[in-house]
């Protein structure tokens, strides 16, 4: 029996060896092609995805606005989507609550009543408003996980709607979801703002 | 050929960028040309026919790397890895310099690609291989950064993968030229003969492959149409502004760094003059402060601040850059009249219809005025032209010791202001001062 397991072992450690060696080569390349495909943003929405994702909204091509693409987004993911504005005078709390957190808006899902609250600090630059929606509004076009709230206040439980608008499932670490959340307001902002004149190109390669 | 070719085709297309090209190419192509005839004289020769490659490959790379801080955006990148790039020049021309002066003090046999070499080659060579790899690898990495998806135009997108690709290219010609160096300083004379061939093969294929990606990537660039410009552009304007309002955010939670009560006396004296204009507009004069202005003279106020102050913010890039950069790409923006209308409503909410447009962004007509301000030269504007918010916002900076000591003077003295402006301001912070009176404080 003895033997046997010696053998065995003889046996398999050259393989072992010659794994471990090809780790050893491969790791350092592994580690380095991870990296540069990180740096490109290989793998995350582009913006012709992204143009494909408001075809289905039937907003692409079109101007628009938070207000347009939350009530599209709203009829697609079939839940209702609320934007309100934290006054930074009449609710100070809050608004501390917003700076500590380093926040200027976030997204509370009510599961019974099926709606999405998307609260913004009113006292934002227009274009910061406007880019802090989009924001909010992309972690729900990806189906990131949702705080939840009930009877006012948020629960400490995430969780993720049944629908979603983008094609592949959303990202795990917090870096990436919040990097594409990013992008998706960057993206918003330009096609909602040029509308048809983000198409018209051929050459742009932007037409799904 | 080709460069003079164009300019001669297109004499008003960057006529000055096709003359450099045009010259740097001759300087390329004599610098290797004459490296391979055979024929040198001392190896003091041979070092100086390197250098000119060198000079080359230096003049090139800094070229590119100049224009490449230049384009970065304004987000992402920070003010020291622009400024590592700006450096180019600085460090190649040194790490030239420092090869030319060892080469010539202990003269190499550089061109004599087979020969052995003595242990003085590998710090000749080091000194400016290490420095030429750390400015490619460094531009690669910023190239492949800017082939990112936030860019959203696929073309510019190809075109900044095919400089990385050749940038790293490049970075893989110095470390090939740093393991022929070891080669022939190190090894035996048979090893080493059997070694210099693949080494000199490998350095040929990677400059063929460095030479096609960017004569790819520059192809992309010069063929790409108007609206993909425009799109781009459009792009690092959301991005320069979004970072320019981030920094005013940043900058509010500190306090103005201890200007918080200027903006306080803008505010009540914009009220003064507000009530002023009424009275103006009442008796049939044109009213000197629109109901708008208040904010317009915060705005320039902040943005003020923010560009005098010496607290880093760390986000971004540096606030005067950037502001330029806005004023160029939203003046851009303004002027194509093909570009559509950007405005849009955002929210109706509290009984307000909270609205953006990029023609009457609030922070364009500051932004516009403040380098008038800060050229330093009171003689080169009248303020008294200016609208009466910029005087407002000019009264508090030269308060606040934000302006040009010859600006600051000239306000203080009252000569270039409009009198009920300097009034204004001056009761402003009068009634501040009274409010604070330890018998006026709120219980």
């Amino acid at each position: 029996m003895n033997a046997f397991r010696l053998l065995a072992q003889d046996s398999s450690s050259p393989l072992r060896e010659a794994k471990g060696l090809q780790h050893v080569l491969m790791h350092p390349v592994s580690v380095l092609w991870r990296y540069l495909r990180g740096c490109a943003g290989l793998g995350l929405l582009t913006f012709a995805g992204f143009l494909e994702e408001l075809d289905r909204l039937e907003l692409k091509g079109e101007t628009f606005g938070p207000r347009d693409y939350a009530d599209a987004l709203a009829d697609e993911l079939r839940i209702s989507i609320e934007i309100e504005l934290v006054d930074v005078d009449d609710n100070p709390a809050a608004a501390l609550a917003f700076r500590r957190w380093g926040k200027a808006a976030c997204v509370w899902y009510d599961k019974p009543s099926n709606l999405a609250r998307v609260l913004v600090l009113s006292n934002l630059p227009p274009l910061e408003m406007t880019a802090a929606i989009y924001h909010e509004l992309g972690h729900l076009a990806a189906g990131d996980p949702l705080v939840l709230y009930r009877h006012g206040r948020a629960v400490t439980k995430a969780e993720a709607l049944p629908r979603r608008l983008a094609r592949s499932s959303p990202a795990m670490r917090r870096k990436v979801i919040e990097g594409e959340a990013r992008l998706r307001e960057n993206y918003a902002l330009t096609a909602g703002a040029l509308g048809s004149f983000c198409l018209e190109s051929e050459s742009l390669k932007q037409l799904s | 050929m080709f460069f003079v070719s164009y300019r001669i085709l297109r004499p008003d297309a960057r006529p000055k960028f096709t003359l450099l090209a045009a010259l740097l190419c001759v300087l390329v192509s004599f610098a290797f040309g004459r490296t391979a005839l055979p024929g040198f004289d001392s190896y003091r020769a041979q070092v100086f026919q390197s250098t000119l490659v060198g000079l080359a490959i230096c003049i090139g790379w800094s070229i590119v790397c100049l224009k490449l801080a230049e384009s970065l955006e304004a987000t992402g990148v920070s003010a020291r890895a622009r400024a590592a790039l700006r450096s180019c020049p600085y460090g190649l021309g040194a790490a030239l310099l420092c090869n030319l002066t060892i080469g010539l003090a202990w003269p190499v046999p550089v061109l004599e690609f087979e020969a052995g070499a003595p242990y003085h080659y590998l710090p000749y060579k080091l000194v400016l291989l290490v420095p030429e790899t750390f400015y490619v690898s460094l531009a690669g990495y910023f190239f492949l950064k800017m082939s990112g998806p936030h860019v959203q135009v696929g073309r510019i997108r190809a075109q900044n993968y095919a400089f990385a690709a050749g940038s790293f290219c490049l970075t893989l010609i110095t470390l090939n030229a740093m393991a022929n160096v070891a080669v022939r300083v190190f090894a035996p004379q048979d090893f080493r003969l059997r070694l210099v061939e693949p080494i000199l093969r490998v350095e040929l294929l990677m400059t063929i492959l460095f030479v096609s990606a960017f004569a790819i990537g520059a192809a992309l660039y010069h063929t790409q149409g108007k609206r993909a410009k425009m799109l781009a552009r459009f792009a690092r304007w959301l991005n320069a502004r979004k970072a320019l309002d981030q920094q005013l955010w940043y900058f509010a939670g500190s306090g103005w760094g201890g200007h918080a009560p200027a903006l306080e006396h803008v505010t009540r004296a914009s009220a003064e003059l507000s009530l002023r204009a009424q009275k103006d507009k009442a008796d049939g004069e044109q009213p000197g402060f629109s109901p708008g202005d208040s904010q317009k003279a915060l705005d320039a106020l902040k943005v003020l601040i923010l560009q005098q102050s010496k607290t880093r913010l760390g986000i971004g890039t540096n606030t005067r850059e950037l502001t330029f950069l806005l004023l160029r790409l939203q003046n851009y923006l303004l002027r194509e009249a093909t570009l559509p209308q950007a405005s849009w409503d955002i929210v109706r909410a509290n009984g307000k219809h909270y609205t953006y447009s990029l023609a009457s962004d609030p922070l364009h007509a500051p932004i516009e005025k403040i380098p008038l301000l800060l050229s330093g030269d009171p003689s080169t504007h009248d303020l008294l032209r200016e609208p009466e918010w910029l005087q407002l916002a000019s009264v508090a900076a030269a308060d606040e010791d934000l302006l040009p000591t010859m600006l600051t003077r000239q306000i203080v003295e009252g000569i270039g202001v409009r009198r009920r402006v300097l009034t204004a301001y001056e009761n402003a912070k009068i009634r501040a001062q009274l409010l604070t009176f330890p018998g006026n404080e709120p219980s």
